[in-house]
């Protein structure tokens, strides 16, 4: 990893409350490197959203620094794009579809034809071109999210921020939206980070994974996925080096469970 | 099928109002009481007034009036409610002070208005902005605050331009309850409007009416009660379709307001 | 952190009223012959006082109140049994649609002229004309509420075994209640307004008929205009106290008509 990373955390600490107050992060470092996706899993609870929200530049960590693409963001970087996990809250519902994943693209100097081009773009990598027209009310849960992710993926970041994306998702369509997460990053080559507390889905996913937990909460540990190639939801999840990254990454949460409370640092 | 099950409710709905009508024209026909006039005689009158001079003379200035002040409350009610909403520690503030000027019952301040900005037709259209001015003011203030948290994080997280903040995100996401308060403004709007007329002016619907039960001339009395239903019947409608227009995005329901 | 915003906020409210009082002061001093006739505000708190220990006021608030209060109660009485029969059936429902429409969006003042032919300056002439007016909210919002009962409820209730009145006060009652209320609440400030209506416009005695009298003394008009306006902040005040008490188990979205 010669290169500049393309997220990096310095020391990320958050309390709330003053000097007195709950201490909810304390001392992440994590550096990640451009095109790789990486997954942050840990209990509900224990901060992971606080951590989102640091990296998208939504909050000022009481210690420690954020660096997207080598700078120290104090405000939402221009290069990142965030998909949360209530998208019933996030797609604007009086605005069409195709008017939801253009907000972001207005106002910044580009041509109506651009706007128009990128719209399009997306939702047809999203495979939505039909339901530009439809208000989000009028589309699945799955569709929604497919929605955000297109608004996302138009407003070309360098870096996709993912808080817990999948989860109010039902089965089925979760393992869709994952294959589709895992084409777009291999085509377009960007970087996701993407926080859940699914092991499965974590791994199933990821280049590394980030095991977060205790409280404060800290970086456990870090498990490389080493599976190369396309993955699929049937044959990855049997093979063994799936099955060995699963159980490391269980354990590692069940320790830091145990843990408890008594950090060390 | 489907028209004809509309035909069938349109049937339900419209045959009391029509067998009310026909009850009211026969009953009232041999009627010698002068209080409550054959509704033959109140629908000539009606035509008489309505479709005659009185229309430009007191019906045009009514409308006039009543459409400046709700302007007006439109504007200042939804712009300051805005700026108070963007400015938490302003609107908190703010509010006990808005509660008191909405309690106020409007009619109680027509005199101190008409002391302010005269008996003319200002008076008038003031009197009706400042009863019409709270509700909106109030609504889009609470609707903006209940804007969900995620909905504003997104658009921070996009960096969202601040004029489309508003246009797009802001006053969409209060439409719901902007259109209850205007609702109300309306409602309110009507009664200063009649309100004002009655208590001091020199034309208007309110003042035709006062002017017919001081002269007993009491068939165009009637036709002005009448006319004033059909009014406030008629702004209500299309004030629905107005509202259906800036809700377009939501869907459908059936139930009724809580 | 908290304790420092509430004092904002507490502060800054101090401040508005001051401002709010200055300016008063300075519009009622202002030479301009526009406002002339506006009091300074020393001299209508003056007027406030002195009204305070007199009669006139307490006779004429409780004239105001009597109204409005009979003409409320009498509204619920008739309006919430009408509101149950008419929702019991759709045809009913659908029938009366149009006729409670119409007379609801009447200008509620239209018929005072006809009233005061009828009865006169009398109580009895604004109470009916409360009536007549402040009766269609509650009974289009009962309406509502039993319409929007849900039918899971009332099939349980009823695969319990309970008779019609029960059901009535114990499932369709609370369950309406909601919507109930905010009918209540509507006509509750229409009442006022059309009982300060009646007595500023037809003279029936109460405040707005004071008000009316005082026109040619406006430190007395407009001390009185303040009353009619602590009046109306406390009639909502007292509904909505009734309200959380009697909903609690409800969740009631923040006052929106």
């Amino acid at each position: 990893m010669n290169a500049t990373p393309a997220v990096q955390l310095r020391d990320l600490g958050v309390t709330y409350g003053g000097a007195t107050g709950r201490e909810v992060l304390r001392g992440i470092d994590l550096s990640i490197a451009p095109n790789e996706i990486v997954c942050i899993v840990g209990h509900s609870g224990i901060g992971k959203s606080t951590l989102i929200r640091c990296i998208a530049g939504l909050q000022r960590p009481t210690t420690g620094e954020v660096l997207i693409g080598g700078t120290a963001i104090t405000a939402p970087p221009a290069t990142l794009a965030l998909v949360s996990q209530d998208y019933g809250r996030t797609l604007m519902p009086w605005l069409r579809v195709g008017e939801n994943v253009r907000l972001p693209l207005r106002g910044v100097g580009l041509a109506r034809a651009v706007q128009d081009e990128r719209v399009a773009e997306a939702l047809s990598v999203v495979g939505l071109v039909e339901a530009a027209r439809s208000y989000p009310w009028q589309l699945s849960g799955g569709m929604q999210q497919r929605v955000a992710i297109a608004r996302a993926l138009a407003y070309r970041p360098q870096v996709l921020l993912m808080d817990e994306p999948f989860a109010s998702v039902d089965a089925q369509t979760r393992a869709e939206l994952e294959d589709l997460l895992l084409t777009l990053q291999r085509d377009l080559g960007i970087t996701v980070v993407l926080v859940t507390h699914d092991v499965d889905e974590s791994v199933y996913l990821s280049d590394r994974v980030v095991v977060v937990g205790g409280r404060p909460a800290l970086v456990r540990e870090i498990v490389e996925v080493p599976i190369s190639g396309v993955r699929d939801q049937l044959t990855t999840k049997a093979d063994p080096a799936f099955i060995a990254c699963r159980t490391q990454v269980l354990s590692s949460i069940q320790a830091s469970k145990d843990s408890g409370s008594a950090v060390g640092g | 099928m489907r028209v004809l099950a509309g035909l069938r409710l349109l049937l339900w709905e419209l045959w009391l109002p029509v067998a009310l009508v026909v009850v009211w024209w026969f009953v009232s026909a041999s009627s010698t009481s002068p209080y409550f006039p054959p509704l033959s005689r109140i629908w000539e009158a009606f035509v008489e007034n309505w479709f005659g001079p009185s229309f430009r003379v007191d019906v045009v200035p009514s409308m006039t009036n009543l459409a400046l002040g709700l302007a007006f409350a439109l504007v200042v009610g939804v712009g300051a409610g805005l700026l108070l909403a963007l400015f938490p520690l302003a609107g908190e503030i703010a509010e006990p002070f808005l509660q008191f000027f909405r309690a106020i019952p409007a009619l109680a301040v027509l005199p101190a208005l008409f002391i302010l900005f005269g008996t003319g037709s200002t008076g008038n259209v003031a009197a009706i902005a400042f009863g019409a001015v709270w509700p909106i003011l109030l609504n889009t203030l609470d609707g903006i605050r209940s804007i969900h948290p995620s909905v504003r994080l997104v658009a921070r997280s996009y960096r969202i331009r601040p004029y489309l903040l508003v246009t797009n995100v802001l006053l969409p996401g209060a439409m719901p309850q902007i259109t209850v308060g205007i609702r109300t403004s309306l409602a309110i709007g009507v009664v200063i409007m009649v309100g004002s007329e009655m208590y001091v002016s020199t034309a208007g619907i309110g003042h035709f009416v006062v002017v017919a039960q001081q002269t007993f001339a009491l068939a165009d009395m009637w036709s002005g009660i009448l006319l004033l239903g059909v009014i406030g019947y008629a702004l209500n409608v299309g004030y629905g379709v107005i509202e259906r227009w800036l809700l377009r995005w939501q869907p459908r329901s059936t139930s009724g307001s809580k | 952190m908290l304790r420092t915003r509430r004092r904002q906020v507490l502060l800054g409210r101090l401040l508005t009223l001051l401002a709010l009082a200055a300016g008063w002061q300075v519009l009622g001093s202002s030479p301009d012959a526009d406002v002339k006739a506006v009091p300074k505000l020393s001299a209508v708190l003056a007027a406030l006082g002195d009204e305070l220990g007199t009669s006139a006021l307490a006779t004429a608030l409780g004239e105001t109140l009597t109204t409005t209060a009979l003409g409320l109660v009498l509204c619920l009485l008739v309006g919430i049994p009408a509101g149950l029969i008419l929702a019991a059936h759709p045809a009913l429902t659908i029938s009366s649609r149009f006729v409670i429409d119409f007379c609801r969006t009447v200008p509620p003042l239209a018929v005072i002229p006809l009233f005061l032919l009828l009865m006169g300056p009398t109580q009895r002439m604004a109470v009916s004309l409360i009536i007549a007016v402040s009766v269609w909210p509650i009974l289009l919002q009962t309406i509502h509420g039993v319409r929007n009962v849900d039918p899971e409820l009332l099939s349980t209730a009823r695969s319990f075994g309970l008779p019609l009145w029960r059901r009535l006060l114990f499932v369709v009652g609370p369950a309406s209640m909601p919507y109930v209320f905010t009918g209540i609440r509507i006509s509750a400030t229409l009442s006022l307004l059309l009982t300060i209506g009646a007595e500023l416009i037809a003279g029936v005695p109460g405040l707005g008929k004071e008000i009316l009298l005082s026109q040619s003394v406006p430190d007395r008009m407009f001390a009185l205009i303040t009353v009619a306006g602590v009046l109306g902040m406390a009639l909502a005040f007292a509904v909505t106290a009734i309200e959380s008490r009697l909903l609690a188990w409800h969740h009631v979205p923040r006052a929106a008509a």
